[in-house]
């Protein structure tokens, strides 16, 4: 009895010796990542961020997770500094502060300025606070980490401040052309276009926006049998003939942040993540999937970040400088006035195709580090009621999503073919020169 | 009597105990209880049928009234959509008995809509008809038409008359289009075609047998339907919501107005005289509601053509305003003008009839564009003061244009469950927002505006309401009020006016055989003071008609005459009392009207044309600065008269906007010929903004001075330069660059005066605006002329006069030099005075008020005829979304409020005492979207916020303010005190006064104005109202249209008067139209 007593005793000295450390690998749970990309990824779908705008959003806070976890794991990882433009060296991390845990804060903190529902980031940030204080995390870590992340968040959008984005705000809309060959708003609102100048933001990795300009899209002419017109045509018949999976796919590719549906009077909206927040979806289930530590995952996602804030830079650059004219335009007006395309055609102009040029540039970067061969169910849209399907590579996925805007009636087959090109090109250049493990190993993972 | 007095006993029995008392109030609603009226138009949301479903689910019944047993007392008919229809018999003191079942009229149709009560079968008895829905979500019936039996009952015979229409009907109005003598129909369908993609008008030619409208001639108690043949050819996209029929243009042929919701045009179908329409909104319309709803037609200003007025659904409380998605983008508005829509802008619009087949739109002068989602107006004179006032209904179950309710909450709904069949359910659809809202009562004034007496002509209640009558129910010479209600009691108003003074008639009609109520009738009566049009057309408002009478109310005067024109032009002329109801007979035989069988002449245009047209290039300033209230660069032509090759006669040069050369016309006796300079060419580039004929050199010739703006060009822009051409005496012109010292601005005006007395011409330039920095004051300059160089005055003077756009040189203080007189936008005129040569300000000394306006234009003439020079001054008027008083100015604050190193202006309009951003939530985000959506991402949040809640009242009291306290154009009254400012009468308030000429005509010296302006953000439209105007004093002027010279809608931008050959013109430069010479003399 007296023994039994004796154990116990022990036994609690001995778990209440386990307790005050036990946080440390608790801290190291990339769930804890992923859910915050999740949470960030909720509220850009509930704001209504643009495709582009959307890479930003995800871009910053990530990069700033990354690199308080360079910093750290100096052994396995190298900084970014001097590797993207004008990123400076982060302030130093204090001794009682938590890579993993100011990680997290910097994350939501800049993510936080960057959104404008601020009330559901500071949701999330609470009920992070309540499972950090669950995991026994000491008052002293949390606000050594939290004071820290609120230095490195000053840092990164001081960094941020220079990408031109906040004086973009301000540049002239696009003014219609009316010759046309060129890009006109479309139904059902007619918007006007999105982020005429993107181009002018800071790139990251590649020297200019225009660093892979694609080759110029076919010469517009509506004579029958042109090679721009064989074009038009082949999104009009493949319009009116889509198989089942095709529409599967279109559909389950579309992505587009703001739908609109009109019945009479009654107007609504129909919201999903953009193109890039699938990717980023895609991130959580590989970084899943290959049980990637806490550093790994937000390396993976660092890199998807990386390749879709550039992507989206060099498409939009094109897309702006060809004002090429949508399919829609086009077939309404000389083939089928009732014409519509199966997705909702979205507010910019058509060449080269957005999801070809990011998606490939994803998969290109998520190949280096997962390889050629990763096979992966995609669940990413689920939330909006759409089916899984499944890949057998990143190429695979990304190849599949850029074909979707052909069978959604959104796109020419040259804008899809040049965009997966120029998507190549860059997540190539990406990957390239962006070295982030100072081992050539693949990646680490959780036991 | 007795029971009168008992009343007003009463009335202050209950005033000594009540603080509040509800006798106050013109109108007393009568309860079911009192009234015995029940019906309620009662619908529920299910998961088979709502507003997402049926497009038109919220859109209410109508109301029928009419004597239908001819005891004298009006009684109702009320459609319910869904439900019973009920007829309710007039027992007299505003009792009702239910005797729906008993009289057989409970209707057989699934969805009932409009409801007319007209004797269809010619036997003195109305008979009713009531518009139905078929063939959608399963409603089956048709339009039913139940005959008066005589005897309290009425038998259903749509069939044998040929009006079992199985269609998507709304309304019916009968009228007798062919003057046959009987009644025709024209049928209101509503379409069904998928709203989100604009048709191309011009493709929209297609019948559809369900949708499209109809009209059914009437062969002898048998409709035919005659669409076809009386080319209705448009219509299949047709969302009609009301038809009206009037005499538009007072030919002696009835005409219809179409109000169409959505993209579509309203339909203004003008008579033929041959069996036929044709559709010409675009010719009698600058704009049209765009979501139009209710319309209704009556003569307003007395002068004998009616105007008409429709409904749409622009929310004048500021947190509903915001909430709502409403306006359109410019986007969506150029688009829908390429494929040939008319303007259509979402408020309510109020079209004054010119009667010379124009119409010009001033809701908003009026007071009456905004009412929220409006559904039935109809005109009556409720105080008999002579002045139709207008009752108008509103109010929607939910509102579906809520903008959280359209971005943030139907998708979380949506996303969460995902159904691809049926996106949305009952649950999603009960978030959508109420739009229960009290129904508005205006009392029209003498020019034409309105007073808001909603709260003050009867106790305002929030209600659904949908169609809608007016008639005197208790035949005690005022006419009361009964609306359908939705998911409500229907509302019976009783009107108790207290009619000590003022006077009335109401007239009924005994027509002939076929027409026994004499529909289509028209009736004059005069007065001392005052004409009253009417003409009797039963189908008003909304879904709903009126009893076949008229009611005139007379403002206390007695009647001079009644004449009667009958539907054949027969002609009955009377002389009777007032305040009484009297029928008027019709004796077939009796003499027929003068002007019966064709229009009023209309002037003929007796213009030259000049076979050029002024080319304005099309910039939308409002891609580069999206918040700029107005913009700046379509303020051409430059314009300039003088003899430039000394031969005798006048010439002309035009300006060029961007992109079009300049031209010069040289007058000759066989009129003008284009003179080829070939730097006009060179300089196509530049957009000229004023222009003046000079001796620069003083070499004896006309130089040439013209001005550079446009808001196009920014910074130090090569077109930003005024150019000086130099005259060989010949009238050859080269370019002189290197008289003129280096200065760009974007300019506005040049006048000439030799300020230093030496003998040569120097030159105050006005700067319009700093381009891209709209509300940032440029510097206007003083040009100093030394021996044809000039160099820039150093005076500090012309350096902050704000936004000029116009200035005079006058010698103010009479001292023998020509002081400066300066307006400009967002500040009071000024004066700058001369003392040999230098130029201080002296406003403060002469101008005894100092209204700041939206000055436009300043010309001396005296207005008062007292002998001494007044100044009259060009604003933009009270036809716009701007307000301002001298309390309650417009504001605009400039600065860069994002600080993102771009200035912008935000505008504050005052409304109950509170300032309220004028642009909604989106537009300002679309220039401040961090600042705007970081502080409110919910519109519900934006909505309803003080311009110091959104702004911020630190940021609000760093930036720079101006104001504007007077819209009204007006003239500077010279008096001994000084000037006084003094407003021009309500007809020069209809748009902008941005060209005032002094012309001489008949040796009459007097002044044209007019103006127009399109480069305007969507919401505020285009101010297109403004009809030109002479003016020879405050009492005599009138449209120019007087003269035979016709600019209606047009952008005219400059006026000149020129004589050739001994005959005096009026040269008219409208915007991308033909260059005109009218004479001033010949005609009249």
């Amino acid at each position: 009895m007296k023994n039994l007593a004796l154990f116990f005793c022990s036994l609690f000295l001995f778990l209440q010796c386990a307790e005050d450390t036990s946080y440390q690998e608790k801290l190291k749970d990339p769930t804890l990542f992923r859910n915050a990309m999740e949470n960030l990824s909720d509220i850009v779908v509930y704001d209504i961020f643009s495709p582009p705008v959307a890479s930003r959003v995800y871009m910053y806070p990530t990069i700033a997770a990354y690199e308080i976890l360079a910093v750290n794991y100096p052994v396995q990882y190298r900084s970014l500094v001097g590797q993207v433009n004008a990123l400076s060296a982060l302030p130093k991390m204090p001794e009682n502060a938590s890579a993993e845990l100011a990680a997290l804060y910097a994350f939501n903190q800049i993510g936080k300025s960057l959104i404008f529902s601020e009330d559901r980031m500071e949701t999330f940030q609470e009920e992070l606070e309540n499972t950090i204080k669950s995991m026994g995390v000491p008052r002293r870590v949390r606000s050594a980490s939290r004071a820290y992340a609120d230095d490195v968040t000053q840092h990164i959008l001081a960094w941020a401040s220079g990408d031109l984005y906040n004086q973009t705000r301000t540049y002239p809309k696009y003014t219609i052309l009316e010759e046309e060959k060129f890009w006109k708003p479309t139904p059902p609102d007619y918007m006007d276009g999105i982020e005429p100048h993107w181009n002018k933001i800071r790139t990251l990795v590649l020297d200019s926006a225009s660093q892979f300009q694609p080759k110029p899209p076919l010469a517009f002419d509506l004579t029958k049998d042109s090679p721009f017109q064989q074009q038009l045509q082949e999104v009009f018949e493949v319009g009116d003939n889509l198989t089942d999976e095709q529409i599967e796919i279109a559909k389950f590719w579309d992505c587009n942040p703001y739908v609109t549906h009109h019945r009479g009077h009654a107007m609504f909206a129909t919201k999903k993540i953009t193109p890039g927040g699938h990717w980023i979806g895609i991130t959580k289930i590989v970084t899943e999937k290959a049980q990637t530590d806490f550093v790994a995952t937000v390396d993976a996602y660092a890199h998807v970040s990386m390749a879709l804030f550039d992507a989206f830079i060099s498409c939009w650059d094109e897309k702006w400088n060809t004002l090429v004219v949508r399919p829609e335009t086009l077939i309404n007006k000389h083939y089928d006035e009732d014409w519509m395309p199966l997705l909702q055609t979205p507010p910019f102009p058509e060449y080269t195709s957005g999801h070809s040029v990011i998606s490939r540039a994803s998969a290109v970067v998520l190949t280096k580090l997962f390889g050629t061969q990763f096979a992966f169910d995609d669940t990413t849209e689920e939330a909006f009621g759409l089916p899984t399907r499944s890949y057998t590579s990143f190429i695979h996925a990304s190849e599949e999503a850029a074909i979707s805007r052909l069978y959604g009636g959104i796109h020419y087959m040259m804008a899809i073919e040049e965009g997966v090109k120029q998507g190549e090109a860059v997540g190539q250049f990406i990957a390239q020169n962006i070295e982030t493990r100072r081992t050539a190993s693949a990646v680490t993972t959780t036991e | 009597m007795f029971q009168k007095s008992k009343y007003i006993l009463l009335a202050l029995w209950v005033g000594l105990f009540q603080t509040q008392c509800s006798n106050d109030y013109l109108f007393n609603e009568v309860s079911p209880t009192q009234s015995g009226i029940s019906f309620a138009n009662q619908l529920t949301d299910t998961e088979e049928l709502s507003i997402l479903d049926y497009l038109y689910f919220y859109n209410g019944g109508g109301v029928a009234v009419g004597d239908i047993n001819n005891d004298g007392l009006e009684d109702i008919y009320f459609t319910a959509n869904k439900g019973e229809n009920k007829l309710y018999l007039n027992k007299g003191n505003l009792q009702f008995e239910d005797i729906t079942v008993a009289a057989g009229v409970v209707g057989n149709a699934d969805w009932n809509t409009g409801v007319t009560m007209v004797d269809v079968n010619n036997d003195g008895w109305l008979d009713i008809y009531v518009c139905a829905v078929v063939g959608i979500h399963g409603f089956r019936g048709y339009n039913e038409l139940y005959i008066n039996q005589q005897d309290g009952t009425f038998k259903e015979q749509a069939v044998r008359y040929g009006l079992a229409l199985q269609n998507y009907s709304v309304s019916a109005a009968f009228f007798d289009y062919d003057r046959d003598g009987d009644l025709d129909m024209y049928l209101l369908n509503h379409g069904l075609h998928n709203t989100s993609n604009y048709s191309n008008f011009e493709n929209n030619e297609e019948r559809n047998e369900m949708s499209s409208d109809k009209l059914l001639r009437n062969d002898d108690g048998k409709f035919v339907d005659v669409s076809q043949a009386a080319q209705l050819q448009l219509g299949g996209f047709g969302y009609g919501l009301a038809v009206s029929v009037a005499d538009i243009n007072a030919d002696g042929w009835d005409d219809l107005y179409v109000s169409n919701d959505f993209f579509e045009d309203d339909y203004l179908y003008i008579n033929q005289a041959d069996g036929t329409f044709k559709e010409q909104s675009k010719d009698y319309f600058s704009q049209v509601s765009q979501f139009s709803m209710g319309n209704d037609i009556a003569d307003l200003n007395h002068d004998g053509y009616p105007e008409i007025m429709t409904l749409d659904m622009l929310p004048q409380d500021e947190v509903v305003l915001k909430r709502s998605k409403g306006n359109t983008t410019l986007n969506m508005l150029n688009r829908k003008r390429s494929l040939g829509y008319l303007d259509q802008f979402s408020r309510n619009h109020l079209q004054l009839n010119t009667g010379r087949e124009k119409f010009l739109e001033i809701a908003q002068l009026s007071g009456v564009d905004a009412t929220d989602w409006s559904w039935s107006v109809l005109f009556a004179d409720f105080d008999l003061d002579g002045f139709q006032d207008m009752h108008i209904t509103n109010g929607i179950y939910r509102r579906p244009n809520d903008a959280d309710y359209i971005n943030f909450i139907s998708s979380e709904d949506i996303q969460s469950k995902l159904n691809l069949t049926k996106l949305m359910d009952t649950e999603a659809l009960a978030k959508m927002p109420s739009g229960i809202v009290p129904n508005k009562l205006f009392q029209g004034q003498e020019d034409l505006t309105f007073k808001d007496q909603s709260a003050t002509w009867l106790k305002e209640k929030p209600s659904m309401s949908n169609g809608s009558a007016v008639a005197d129910f208790d035949r005690d010479g005022d006419l009361d009020i009964v609306i359908n209600n939705f998911n409500a009691p229907a509302t019976l108003l009783e009107n108790k006016l207290d009619r000590e003074r003022e006077t009335f008639l109401q007239l009924a009609f005994k027509g002939p055989k076929k027409n026994p109520f004499g529909v289509g009738t028209k009736a004059t009566v005069y007065t001392p003071s005052k004409t009253y049009f009417q003409q009797l057309h039963l189908t008003r408002g909304y879904q709903s008609s009126l009893p076949p009478q008229m009611h005139f109310g007379l403002g206390g005067e007695p009647i001079d005459s009644l004449v009667v024109v009958w539907p054949n032009q027969q002609q009955t002329t009377l002389f009777p009392a007032v305040n009484q109801q009297l029928t008027v007979a019709y004796v077939a035989g009796e003499k027929k009207t003068l002007k019966a069988e064709q229009a009023p002449a209309l002037a003929q245009d007796v213009s030259v044309d000049l076979g050029r047209v002024y080319k304005e290039n099309y910039y939308p300033e409002f891609n580069r600065e999206k918040l700029m209230p107005y913009g700046i660069s379509t303020e051409g032509p430059g314009l300039a008269i003088g003899d430039v090759n000394a031969d005798g006669w006048e010439d002309i040069y035009i300006g060029g906007s961007k992109k079009s050369p300049a031209i010069l016309l040289l007058g000759s006796s066989t009129g003008y010929r284009e003179k080829e300079i070939p730097v006009f060419e060179a300089h196509r580039q530049f957009e000229d903004v004023d222009a003046l004929f000079t001796d620069i050199d003083i070499d004896g010739d006309l130089d040439l001075f013209v001005l550079s703006g446009g808001g196009e060009y920014t910074h130090k822009s090569p077109y930003l330069v005024d150019r000086i051409y130099e005259n060989d005496g010949q009238g050859n012109f080269t370019y002189t660059p290197e008289r003129l010292p280096e200065y760009f601005h974007t300019a506005s005006v040049i006048v000439a005066n030799d300020i230093d007395d030496d003998g040569d011409d120097d030159y105050f330039v006005g700067s319009r605006a700093v381009s891209g920095q709209f509300g940032v004051a440029p510097k206007s300059h003083l040009l100093i002329n030394n021996n044809g160089k000039l160099t820039l005055s150093s005076a500090s003077t012309f350096e902050d006069l704000g936004m000029v756009t116009d200035a005079l040189f006058m010698d103010v203080d009479e001292d023998g030099d020509a002081d400066l007189w300066v307006v400009s936008e967002w500040a009071s005129p000024r004066i700058l005075e001369n003392n040999k040569g230098v130029f201080s300000e002296a406003t403060e000394g002469y101008l005894q008020t100092q209204p700041k306006g939206l000055w436009q234009k300043i010309v001396p003439y005296d207005v008062d005829k007292d002998g001494d020079i007044d100044l009259v001054l060009g604003n933009v008027g009270l036809n716009t979304k701007f307000k301002a008083t001298a309390s309650l100015p417009l504001k605009m604050y400039v600065d860069d409020f994002d600080e993102n190193g771009q200035t912008e202006t935000i505008l504050a309009l005052a409304k109950e005492e509170k300032y309220y951003p004028l642009d909604d939530k989106d537009k300002l985000a679309g220039q401040l979207q961090r600042f705007i959506r970081k502080r409110y991402n919910a519109y519900a949040d934006f909505a309803g916020k003080t311009i110091e809640q959104v702004v911020g009242k630190d940021k609000l009291s760093k930036a720079v303010l101006h104001t504007v306290d007077e819209l009204r154009s007006g003239y500077l009254e010279k008096t001994a005190e000084g000037y006084r400012f003094q407003p021009l009468p309500t007809a020069f308030q209809y748009g902008p006064l941005r060209t005032i000429e002094e012309i001489n005509k008949d040796d009459q010296s007097y002044l044209i104005m007019g103006g127009a302006k399109e480069d305007l953000p969507p919401y505020q439209g285009v101010w297109k109202a403004q009809q030109p105007m002479y003016f020879s004093s405050t009492e005599a002027y009138g449209p120019l249209a007087d003269w035979g010279i016709n600019l209606f809608h047009e952008h005219l931008a400059g006026l000149e008067q020129v004589t050739l050959n001994e005959t005096t013109y009026l040269l008219t430069v409208c915007h991308n139209q033909p260059l005109k010479l009218y004479p001033l003399n010949d005609i009249d």
